[in-house]
């Protein structure tokens, strides 16, 4: 039986005490929960958030029995090979068989509730968030192609930004939008 | 390190990338330095949301659009996502031009939001009113306050939505069908409901409304419904925007180039 490290109360502070070596732990913790949803969603993206916190409570119990853990990150990526390799077995052995599902029969939000109710609070929603960044939102996602990195490229040499910082931004903004978007139609279909 | 380019990534998204390369890929995105701030993860994150915004305004190809709805499309919330991409891009393509491509540096003109009339449609002023008025009840009923509420008369803006159904049934079909419509009082949109004699299943379809051959309204990547023996296909249009007068509504497969059906709907109001 391994022996638990001394001083540390559950699993998840054994996760936070080992990210806190490289940057704030929390941060850690969400840069790490991010990168484990994007690998799942690549391969299961059904149960994306789920497996990713498989893999976050496995990594942390291997933490705290003593493992010893070289690479935070690329452990994680291994433990998240396994916890795919499961899942795909267990959805083999229940017949889900991973082919083209196509669009289900459940009716998507845009059916339910509405383009144009989705427009009306996605308005309300770039309101909120002031004119520089509801500007910075629609010349953001804009154009395609060549046209796209042009006007990205230029957006950040007008605000003397990286393009990197400039993209972390955009995709900040965008969940904001986009979180203010579900919330406002959460309320619509209460009333539907 | 560099990031991938963009192509790369999006391949990946789709599925294409030999799995030697995924594997690359994967301990890459764990090991994508902190203090680059996720570089790598937010440009994977990126080429998603720019897949999302194409496959929304219709810019890939069939084999393209296939992969995303098979991979990027599964869940309620993807597809959520999906109706806020085309809703961003509705309110993009009403926006300014200037405000359309400015950035936020302070020498660009600092435009103010453009007039807030609710939702504003290309196709037609008339229509914009109405659909405005449409989205404002909608909100009040919610008790959701628009910052600047659109302004429209008393009577739209408490009165409830009125949606009338018109059925454009195959079976009446001609070469260019014909049919007569009445619109009922009060009526502030129309459900449009075309038949599809030759379903397909996993097709989408397109349906447009045309007034002497100036389109006047779109509706497309309808997916199919069953009632009975029917199989077809619906879109709602702001009563404004259909108008009195002739109209010619047409109905064809995504995929294909000439319409496969078209109704000249002659429409009237009821006295």
């Amino acid at each position: 039986m391994n022996e638990t490290r001394p001083g540390l109360a559950s699993s998840f502070d054994a996760l936070l005490s080992r990210l806190a070596r490289d940057e704030p732990a929390q941060l850690g913790y969400e840069r790490l929960r991010r990168r484990l949803t994007q690998f799942f969603r690549l391969h299961l993206p059904v149960e994306a958030e789920d497996l990713a916190d498989i893999a976050l409570d496995r990594l942390a119990r291997r933490l705290q029995e003593g493992t010893e853990v070289e690479h935070t990150q690329r452990y994680a990526l291994g433990v998240a090979r396994l916890v795919l390799l499961e899942a795909r077995t267990r959805h083999a052995k229940q017949q889900l068989a991973e082919q083209d599902p196509g669009w289900s029969e459940v009716p998507d939000a845009e059916e339910t509730l509405g383009l144009e109710t989705t427009i009306a609070a996605l308005g309300a929603c770039l309101d909120q968030l002031g004119t520089r960044a509801r500007s910075l939102i629609l010349a953001y996602y804009g154009d395609d192609g060549a046209r796209r990195i042009q006007i990205r490229q230029q957006l950040a040499a007008d605000l003397g930004s990286s393009l990197n910082a400039l993209r972390n931004r955009a995709l900040r903004l965008r969940e904001t939008l986009e979180r203010c978007v579900r919330d406002k139609l959460k309320t619509v279909s209460q009333f539907t | 390190m560099t990031i991938p380019v963009d192509t790369t990534l999006r391949r990946w998204l789709l599925h294409r990338l030999p799995e030697a390369e995924v594997a690359a890929l994967e301990t890459r995105l764990f090991d994508d330095d902190a203090t680059e701030d996720g570089s790598f993860a937010a440009s994977l994150r990126e080429a998603e949301l720019d897949l999302i915004d194409d496959y929304a305004q219709g810019r890939l190809d069939a084999d393209e659009r296939r992969d995303v709805e098979r991979h990027l499309l599964q869940t309620g919330e993807d597809r959520l996502q999906l109706t806020i991409a085309r809703a961003l891009a509705q309110v993009r393509s009403n926006a300014p031009v200037r405000e359309r491509h400015a950035g936020t540096s302070k020498h660009a003109s600092a435009s103010p939001s453009p007039r807030r009339r609710g939702t504003r449609w290309k196709y037609g002023a008339a229509g914009g009113a109405m659909a405005a008025g449409l989205a404002l009840v909608v909100l009040v009923l919610a008790g959701i306050q628009p910052r600047k509420p659109p302004a429209p008369t008393d009577a739209v803006a408490t009165a409830p939505a009125v949606i009338q159904s018109v059925a454009l049934l195959a079976s009446t079909q001609r070469g260019a069908a014909e049919l007569e419509i009445t619109l009922e009082h009060g009526t502030t949109a129309l459900r449009l409901q075309a038949e599809v004699a030759r379903p397909q299943t996993g097709t989408r379809y397109v349906l447009r409304v045309g007034d002497a051959g100036r389109t006047v309204f779109v509706a497309d990547d309808l997916s199919l419904h069953q009632s009975g023996p029917y199989a077809y296909v619906e879109a709602v249009i702001p009563a404004a925007l259909f108008g009195a007068g002739v109209r010619q509504v047409s109905l064809q497969a995504q995929a294909d180039t000439e319409p496969g059906f078209v109704w000249q709907v002659h429409t009237r109001k009821a006295d």
